[in-house]
């Protein structure tokens, strides 16, 4: 026989979340390979039908663990524009921030993630420290570390604790100048570049037939789509910040595109916190019992810009109590399903592993 | 070369040239030791060649054939063999307690003496290279998987066992007692005029270093009694099944997808590939015997009668006065 | 081999043996505290390693038949056998008779053995982890002992108690780290190949391929397999000390300078990831083969550094 069956399977040190991939390898090479899903299958979508339109904030962070807040924008946008809901200056302000601050934990979480493929363990620690310092401040802001049910119908639950800014501040000036350390470790590694540099390319044309939005998409075709840029959602509009692109896209690229985007990040959270004006935080959107509250009949597609890419909702409303249809779109799942099939035989088996890292799969959104 | 090979006997036989130029250079820097390592070696690699080609014949009685992505766990069914063919080795690649070890060590200290460094190199690469190769049919063809066209093997016949557990006793024997051996080695050597080795009782004194080759055995033994007692006095092991084996949680049914045999050395091969080939060396050679032999053949077994009436003619006349002629 | 000194060199060897065990897996631990501030953190109790071990050692395993438990035995016994002939401080359990080649032999014996159980268990990962780590062998071996030529060929002995010896006569300034400062740096990179540690982690890559070789292991033999290891980073640094900083003549000094080799081994590691297998071989061939020449031709035909 000259092909072995190997499997980067659910219980496997080096698998992001929980999927299974099935290889047919030959010598070293994948000659073919597919995705297997299905592990990570909670059925969402259809217990989002069987949910109040309010009930469903509590359950819908679950869908995508590393960054569950767009998860919850794009719930609220979509009942906010059914429904006809006009969110106060300052909740936008303050869900700008969550936003932010949940992104750029995934953006750590994945930048020091690649110490998990590659070997480099240090970077994984000291990136898991920093992402656990925005953990506390998540736990002081909304009560909760990882799934927050901050963002709501109308605005968000509460106002921010006293005394939030300064911690806020405090922490990202520190995260900021240790980012240099980071990208001596990482980037500038040469055991890390052997790994990465040249190797496991994204073509602009697979881009385009895949559907890859995000870094995969900006790295490759150099093209600045950002939705916060194209489609300003929460006063992204107010807010001054930069896109990078590239037009090569090797793993490296990819990687240096996230550790620049921290630094954007950064730069938006500081102007927030300048220019936040005070007021309330929460429009109330319905009167008497949310048990009962119906939202208008209609369909409407929000998406927001997640760190992995393009993530979307397509809400059908009927005028029920309970949404009619959810659709989740996972930023990542063409790249896992098709691009898994298509694109990743040809690669070592050593590389199976980084590609599954570097293309920004997240396994919890593409099973939902 | 042996190591990119799916063949294995075609691999056994690449690792003659490799021994064959370790004896070489053996015999060519002409020092006591050295010469004695090779004619050590010379002993040596019979015993452990010819022994592993044995085991490999015997795997080819019993399954007909010798391509060893198509085989793989007959260490189920053939136990015997598979120890035949572990002595073998452990030998070929130089590893104490056999015979191999003794004749590279007294190799390796005349290269040391003699400050050779790159042919010390070389050796070095062949040697632990020779590890590489070795194991490929160990690991290929007896152990891995099952495959399920091999189930109902049966153990190599008697007449096949008897040759080749004798050839491994007498390389345990040498590895373990090399002395006799090297005393005759010795006595060979100063008919040749060169000076002998130096041997003490069980010892053999080289020339920067002493060894002995029983007292490693022994203390070998002595290590191996420490893991058994450690192994038995812990609580037993449950067995499972050969297919009953970690697939990160899925399922397979299929043995022979589940055996790594095919292309064992991909990424070491693929930094050579660029290079070229003695392959193709050899077939250019091979290529114009044939020719030369196909020439013969038309000038001298031709189906004229003319030629063949010339021919006889000839030989006739050379026989009979031919020591006339040529004087 | 004098046979009624026998016993008492075997004594003696066994007690190297306890010693080594109990020194080498103290000091893990300890190493993986240091390690942990490295990474951020606190890190285990400096007694981990041998909790480990015993945990292991006393738990039920799964065994896939005599060659996957023979092999472990193996393994483990000639590991043990090249540590009994390993000069320790003052103790040799057999003198005149540590040479360096026995070392790299005996431990080929129990890389043979690891190796045969593991593709006994029938896994095709360990048969690909198994490949991996033959492959770095031939990678990291060739300029180790194109170095130890020089030594030998440079002292004229191949005794590690004498080598050792020969530079304790005249201090610091007769250290094999002085006098070759190139070899040094040539074997110490190939020592990093030789304990596995990153950038050489290829063989094991538990994000690739699920810890290669160990991937059918658990239980004793687990248990049995971390002891090897445990024992062979004991010999591998015992000799890089022996070889190149000049042995020890007391525990003061022996401590000092395992703890020094070992800890900068592993720190030097932790900043690194991890290298493909192909990559590892083209590395060796170009910079530490390349060291290790310049050192013997320096040693052997010009007599610098001797």
């Amino acid at each position: 026989m000259k092909e072995v069956k190997l499997f980067l399977g659910p219980q496997h040190p080096g698998m992001h979340g929980n999927s299974s991939i099935h290889m047919y390898v030959d010598g070293d090479i994948i000659k073919r390979s597919y995705l297997l899903p299905g592990m990570l299958h909670r059925g969402f979508e259809k217990s989002m039908e069987r949910r109040t339109w309010m009930n469903n904030i509590a359950l819908i962070p679950r869908i995508c663990v590393p960054e569950p807040d767009p998860n919850e924008m794009v719930f609220a946008l979509n009942a906010e524009a059914l429904a006809s809901v006009e969110v106060p200056e300052r909740a936008h302000w303050i869900r700008m921030l969550v936003l932010e601050l949940a992104r750029l934990s995934a953006h750590l979480m994945a930048f020091g993630g690649i110490g998990g493929p590659t070997g480099l363990y240090t970077a994984m620690y000291w990136a898991q420290a920093d992402r656990d310092s925005i953990l506390t401040l998540f736990e002081e802001i909304t009560g909760q570390r990882v799934y927050h049910m901050y963002i709501t119908i109308g605005g968000v639950r509460k106002d921010l604790p006293k005394g939030i800014e300064k911690k806020i501040l405090a922490f990202v000036d520190d995260l900021e100048s240790r980012l240099p350390d980071y990208e001596n470790l990482v980037l500038n590694n040469p055991s890390v570049q052997a790994r990465t540099k040249d190797q496991i390319m994204l073509p602009a044309e697979v881009v385009w037939e895949l559907g890859v939005t995000g870094i995969g998409m900006r790295s490759s075709t150099g093209k600045a789509y950002d939705l916060r840029k194209v489609t300003p959602y929460a006063r992204y509009d107010k807010v001054e910040f930069d896109v990078p692109t590239a037009t090569y896209s090797d793993a490296h690229t990819r990687l240096t595109l996230k550790y620049l985007e921290m630094y954007q990040i950064i730069r938006i959270i500081r102007q927030i916190l300048d220019l936040m004006p005070a007021g309330k935080v929460r429009e109330k959107a319905l009167d008497g019992s949310a048990l009962r509250w119906q939202v208008p009949a209609g369909q409407v597609y929000s998406a927001v810009e997640a760190s992995r890419g393009e993530y979307g909702y397509y809400t059908v409303s009927t005028g029920g109590t309970m949404p009619y249809r959810v659709a989740v779109r996972g930023a990542s799942f063409p790249q896992a399903t098709l691009g898994i099939e298509k694109y990743l035989p040809g690669h070592r088996i050593d590389d199976a592993a980084l590609w599954f890292d570097t293309m920004g799969i997240c396994s919890p959104e593409i099973d939902r | 070369m042996a190591i990119r090979q799916e063949d294995f006997k075609k691999l056994i036989a690449y690792s003659s040239v490799a021994n064959g130029g370790y004896i070489l250079i053996g015999l060519a820097m002409g020092d006591a030791l050295s010469v004695g390592g090779a004619l050590m070696h010379i002993l040596a690699h019979a015993f452990a060649s010819a022994a592993a080609f044995l085991a490999a014949a015997a795997v080819v009685h019993r399954t007909g054939t010798t391509k060893m992505s198509e085989l793989g766990g007959l260490i189920h069914r053939m136990p015997l063999t598979y120890l035949v063919y572990l002595i073998a080795i452990i030998s070929m690649a130089g590893i104490p307690p056999m015979a191999g070890f003794i004749s590279k060590w007294m190799m390796f200290q005349s290269m040391i003496n003699n400050g050779m460094i790159f042919t010390a190199a070389a050796a070095f690469f062949g040697s632990i290279g020779s590890f590489l190769y070795v194991f490929r049919p160990l690991s290929a063809v007896f152990l891995g998987q099952l495959s399920t066209k091999h189930e109902n093997v049966k153990e190599a016949p008697v007449l096949m066992m008897i040759p080749m557990m004798l050839l491994s006793l007498i390389t345990l024997f040498f590895g373990v007692v090399p002395n006799i051996a090297l005393g005759v080695i010795n006595r060979v050597q100063t008919s040749l005029g060169l000076p002998g080795l130096a041997l003490e009782g069980t010892k053999i004194m080289g020339s920067n270093g002493v060894l002995d080759p029983t007292l490693i055995t022994i203390i070998f033994g002595v290590g191996f009694v420490v893991a058994l007692i450690l192994f038995i006095l812990h609580p037993k092991s449950r067995k499972v099944g050969l297919m009953d084996t970690y697939t990160a949680s899925e399922f397979i049914w299929t043995p022979e997808l589940l055996h790594y045999a095919h292309d064992f050395y991909a990424p070491f091969e693929r930094l050579y590939n660029k290079a070229p080939r003695t392959e193709s060396f050899y077939r250019i050679i091979e290529r114009k015997i044939e020719e030369l032999g196909r020439l013969a053949g038309h000038a001298f077994f031709s189906y004229k009668p003319g030629t063949v009436v010339f021919w006889i003619a000839m030989v006739t006349v050379s026989l009979l006065w031919g020591g006339a002629l040529w004087s | 081999m004098v046979i009624n000194q026998l016993p008492l060199q075997i004594l003696t060897g066994l007690a190297i043996l306890a010693f080594a065990f109990f020194w080498q897996t103290s000091l893990s631990g300890i190493t993986r505290k240091i390690v942990a501030r490295y990474h951020k953190r606190y890190g285990p109790k400096w007694y981990q390693e041998f909790r480990d071990i015993f945990k292991l050692m006393s738990k039920t395993g799964v065994t896939h038949g005599w060659v996957y438990d023979f092999g472990v035995m193996m393994a483990l016994g000639g590991i043990m056998a090249t540590v009994m002939f390993m000069p320790l401080m003052k103790f040799t359990a057999f003198p005149g008779f540590d040479n360096f080649f026995i070392y790299v032999y005996l431990f080929a014996v129990g890389m043979l053995g690891m190796a045969m159980s593991a593709v006994g268990s029938g896994n095709p990962l360990a048969g690909i982890g198994v490949m991996r780590a033959l492959t770095q062998m031939v990678g990291y071996e060739v300029p180790f002992m194109i170095v130890v030529l020089a030594i030998i060929n440079g002292h004229g002995t191949s005794s590690l108690s004498q080598l050792a010896a020969i530079q304790q006569q005249a201090g610091v300034l007769s250290w094999n780290l002085v006098k070759m400062p190139i070899g040094t740096v040539a074997a110490f990179i190939c020592l990093l190949g030789m304990l596995g540690k990153k950038p050489f982690e290829t063989f094991i890559a538990p994000a690739e391929i699920a810890s290669g070789p160990m991937v059918e292991y658990g239980g004793k033999q687990l248990g049995m397999l971390m002891i090897l290891h445990q024992f062979s980073i004991f010999i591998e640094v015992s000799l890089f000390m022996n070889l190149f900083l000049g042995g020890a003549a007391n525990p003061l000094g022996f401590a000092l300078k395992y703890m020094a080799v070992y800890v900068l081994a592993s720190l030097i590691s932790q900043a690194m990831g991890r290298f493909k297998i192909d990559q590892v071989i083209k590395f060796f061939y170009k910079i530490p083969i390349a060291l290790a020449i310049l050192q013997a031709v320096m040693v052997v035909y010009l007599g610098w550094g001797v």
